[in-house]
């Protein structure tokens, strides 16, 4: 459980300092973040090739991947959000400058996933029963996120709320549902490491 | 989460040459993993998984499986 703390909370903090990066630096934030994500992915292959038997399972892997990248990827959209503030336009200069960021990180994520992915997948019916429990967490989740929005968006009639663009409650749409991924992963890798820990006690 | 249902799944791999977690995860297709949770007592697999891996030793389901303690009747 620390361990899923540690890599939430590491992998937020990254996708919020690739926003405040200054713009005079040869590399832009989402070519930095894909370089992290590809180096940490590389690590991590390595460190389980070391573990040998005792590394997580194929799902395991690539919730732990899908983890970190969804969180880089959201706290990096949530900053530009905030950054932008609520009356974002879309395709001005500088959002198209963000968002290619933003999916500059999508495909290291991917890259990511693609390097620490196990070269001999298997599953079986306990990691689907997992499945289902995260997928059951991030389904309330989500429908806990989106009815804060709906009665905000509905009944807020002042502040920064009223002030909302259709593209900024597109993207705040967008957030929601990355945080139900955030919330499935979490749950399932949970649910593993809770696993883990008695199989150390016994 | 313990399951109400006991094993003997560890001491007939060893009956059975020895046999790894892994080896048996594979005869039975799942992963090293599930046996690891099977053998601990956390998981309780399904009647289908059950049956396989009691094949693989030889014998039938109520000889690795059983109740930790009779179920009540409903």
């Amino acid at each position: 459980m620390p361990v899923l703390i540690l890599v939430l909370l590491a992998s937020l903090a990254l996708g919020v300092l690739l926003t405040l990066m200054p713009a005079a630096w040869p590399l832009r934030g989402g070519w930095v973040g894909v370089l992290v994500m590809v180096a940490a992915a590389w690590a991590t292959r390595r460190r389980w090739l070391l573990l040998a038997d005792a590394a997580p399972g194929s799902p395991e892997r690539a919730l732990w991947i899908g983890f970190a990248g969804t969180a880089v990827v959201g706290a990096h959209l949530f900053a530009i959000l905030y950054r932008i503030g609520p009356n974002m336009v879309m395709h001005t200069d500088a959002v198209h400058a963000l968002g290619i960021d933003n999916w500059t990180l999508v495909a290291g994520a991917l890259i990511a996933h693609w390097i620490a992915r196990d070269p001999e997948p298997r599953q079986d019916e306990r990691d689907a029963a997992i499945a289902v429990a995260g997928l059951r967490a991030a389904h309330y989740g989500l429908m806990l996120l989106l009815a804060v929005q709906i009665l905000a968006l509905g009944f807020v009639q002042r502040g920064w709320i009223a002030q909302l663009s259709h593209p900024s409650i597109a993207h705040a749409l967008i957030l929601s549902v990355m945080a139900g991924l955030l919330i499935d992963h979490g749950t399932r890798l949970w649910l593993y490491a809770r696993d883990a820990v008695q199989e150390n006690v016994a | 989460m313990t399951s109400p249902v006991g094993n003997h799944v560890r001491r007939l791999r060893f009956e059975h040459g020895e046999m790894s977690q892994d080896a048996l995860a594979r005869r039975v297709g799942i992963t090293r993993q599930t046996i690891v949770a099977i053998e601990g007592g956390r998981y309780a697999p399904s009647l289908e998984l059950a049956m396989r891996i009691a094949h693989v030793f030889g014998r039938g389901v109520d000889d690795v499986f059983f109740w930790l303690e009779p179920p009540r009747d409903v």
